[in-house]
């Protein structure tokens, strides 16, 4: 019996091997449509941006928005006659319904922006009055860092953006220059956000045990609701050998264009117990932007991922500043050399810091 | 009185002690390979020994790949695709007529994967391992198939550097598979001709695939949960076939080919799929032992 079957595979291995190789092709290589299944035209391209907000948008459900009814709203103004650049500033009108400064649509023309987040809203900054009224434009600066001792021995640093890298031995000279300072005053008014990692490292300069830093989720499928559970995650103090700021009292200084990143580091400075936020509530920008791709190649980004703070509250919304410490920085005053922001947190922090004569006088 | 008569050894002596001390030693020789002859014929012809030599190809492949990742966009890029490529196979001891193994690596690198608009490019870097055993049936008329199975580690990354916390695509997945090959040989002229096709296919294993939405700073606080799958044809579907023609010279061989590499990994409400087709050209150092008489054991 084996010798027949044997046989009949010998003669006939070759002649029953290449339709296989053809039957195996035809099941694990169909003509996939994993792709985007819209065609590269003008209400093909409207509705790929519908669809990809609509499934992997995070807060639709959280700013109770009808994207189905919004989406409908702006199709209907596409037609036979729209340009390219009028379908470009349909899309962008729809997209600035979501009302998030993390959402952009970018073509080779134009990249569209959501501002109001900080347009409707007092500047509260001017960092000419602080460079020439406060610091006496004698200040030092490294690793993106603006730094000074302000009188009444009150350190002061300004971070003006999360965007690019700080140097962990930059931030060991600024932290020892200031480490004779009785407080410090970081300001980070205007900062806009970048890299989340650079939130480990300042805040890791300020703590000497593990904190909670908050919690952070995804989309785990194209539903509104269809959320993994927030991860919760903590920040560790620096490595004993670098130099930290510890044991006193610091002040952050916020307004409106803190966003993002400046925005999270917000969330996590306010839970600590030696920290006052003073300024106004952030702008927020509580989702890690995501970036997806329209037929015609126009990118978009939006926020797809949320960031809760060390409260579980979520942070898109802006955070406030500690209680009883919001204030702000009339754009008058600012133009007269006076930064009523600053000036509230040099106030408080004298009124709370012990007098640094004291030990002088023994 | 010491003795003065001793007389020194003659040259001749010392030649004649010499050549017999030779004359013993080849006789010993002799006898030992006499003794050995008739333990040889003892032992089976099967055990006998017989060269089982590594047959080697160093291929370099140029084709076009065809991708969608839909975690970094969900439209396709294409463009073309290089690799070098590297196959080793020889018997294995315990079968030299029956089974054999196979080692294949392969680096195949993408710089410049256009969208459709071809306004946005995509660069991809993978690297490819697979070893299997494989039995093989000689049978009339040239024909030789082959049917194994082994493993396969594949590691690869596509990026999209315009995008913001997704801009990289990472695709690791380390798998049991099958593979097989037939092949036919034919004499055209003195010229042996050997055609080839050899699939490969992973049936069982893990692959990593991150969350629908989830970032890579996600991964980075320390959030790894649902990132390594279980992965079987329904999820992670491969096909590598290379069709060749090789031609021994002798000394050295030439093979040039085709490669249909076929990958689509589903999980997480996620795609990747890459296919490429490549046209392949390789060199065998050593040829294919198909052009001279001899032992040796090439499956």
């Amino acid at each position: 019996m084996m010798t027949l079957f044997n046989n009949y595979i010998y003669r006939h291995a070759a002649s029953l091997l290449f339709p296989a190789v053809l039957a195996i092709l035809a099941v694990i290589a169909p003509a996939c449509s994993d792709d985007i299944s819209y065609p590269d035209d003008h209400l093909g391209n409207f509705d790929a941006l519908t669809e990809i907000i609509d499934t992997r948008y995070c807060f639709l459900e959280e700013k109770g928005i009808d994207w189905n009814e919004v989406s409908k709203r702006y199709r209907a103004q596409i037609t036979d006659e729209t340009t390219e650049f009028e379908l470009f500033m349909i899309c962008a009108a729809m997209l600035d319904e979501l009302k998030d400064g993390h959402v952009n649509l970018t073509s080779r023309f134009t990249t569209s922006y959501y501002r109001k987040w900080w347009t409707d809203y007092p500047q509260d900054f001017d960092l000419r009055t602080i460079q020439e009224d406060y610091l006496h434009f004698n200040y030092l600066s490294t690793s993106g860092m603006i730094y000074y001792v302000l009188p009444e021995n009150i350190g002061y640093i300004y971070y003006p953006s999360f965007s690019s890298g700080i140097s962990e031995l930059a931030l060991d000279y600024v932290l020892a220059l200031l480490s004779d300072t009785d407080s410090l005053i970081i300001d980070i008014r205007d900062n806009g956000g970048g890299l989340l990692t650079n939130i480990d490292i300042l805040v890791g300069r300020l703590i000497d045990h593990e904190i909670p830093g908050g919690s952070i989720c995804h989309k785990t499928g194209p539903g509104h609701d269809e959320f993994s559970k927030p991860y919760p995650f903590t920040y560790k103090p620096a490595e004993s050998f670098r130099i930290s700021y510890l044991g006193k009292p610091v002040v952050l200084l916020t307004n409106r264009s803190c966003y993002s990143a400046a925005n999270a580091f917000t969330a996590v400075m306010k839970s600590l117990p030696n920290v006052t936020v003073i300024g106004a509530r952030t702008g927020g920008g509580g989702g890690l932007p995501w970036t997806s791709e329209l037929p015609n190649g126009w990118s978009v980004r939006f926020s797809a991922s949320p960031l809760y703070g060390p409260d579980g509250e979520p942070t898109e919304f802006g955070i406030d500043p500690t209680p009883g410490f919001e204030c702000h920085s009339p754009a008058e005053e600012l133009a007269e050399g006076k930064d009523a922001i600053l000036d509230r947190a040099m106030e408080y922090l004298n009124a709370i810091a012990p007098p640094h004569d004291a030990d002088e006088g023994d | 009185m010491p003795n003065h008569n001793h007389k020194p050894m003659p040259m001749k002596k010392i030649l004649t002690l010499f050549l017999s001390l030779l004359c013993i030693s080849v006789s010993l020789r002799a006898n030992d390979l006499a003794v050995d002859a008739p333990r040889r014929s003892a032992i089976p012809a099967a055990t006998e020994f017989r060269p089982r030599p590594v047959t080697g190809v160093y291929a370099l492949e140029i084709g076009r790949r065809m991708v969608v990742s839909r975690y970094l966009a969900p439209v396709e890029y294409a463009g073309t695709e290089y690799a070098v490529a590297g196959a080793w196979w020889k018997a294995m001891p315990f079968a030299p007529e029956r089974a054999m193994m196979q080692f294949d690596t392969r680096i195949s690198g993408a710089t410049t994967l256009l969208n459709p608009r071809k306004n946005t490019s995509m660069q991809g870097l993978d690297v490819e391992f697979d070893w299997n055993m494989r039995a093989w049936w000689q049978l009339p008329q040239g024909f030789r198939v082959s049917v194994g199975g082994g493993m396969e580690l594949d590691a690869g990354v596509l990026a999209l550097l315009k995008n913001s916390n997704n801009p990289a695509s990472v695709n690791v997945a380390a798998s049991l598979g099958a593979a097989a090959s037939a092949s036919w040989t034919h004499r055209f002229g003195r010229l042996p001709v050997r055609a080839d096709i050899y699939l490969r296919a992973p049936l069982l294993g893990a692959f990593y695939m991150p969350g629908y939405g989830e970032t890579y700073y996600e991964m980075l606080v320390g959030n790894h949960s649902g990132l390594v799958h279980c992965g079987w044809p329904g999820n992670h579907r491969k096909l590598d076939m290379h069709l060749t023609i090789r031609l021994d010279f002798g000394r050295t061989a030439m093979e040039v080919g085709y490669r249909y590499h076929f990958q689509r990994t589903q999980a997480n409400n996620l795609v990747q799929r890459t296919l490429s087709n490549s046209f392949t050209i390789g060199v065998i150092p050593g040829g294919l032992g198909m052009k001279r008489r001899s032992i040796q054991i090439r499956p």
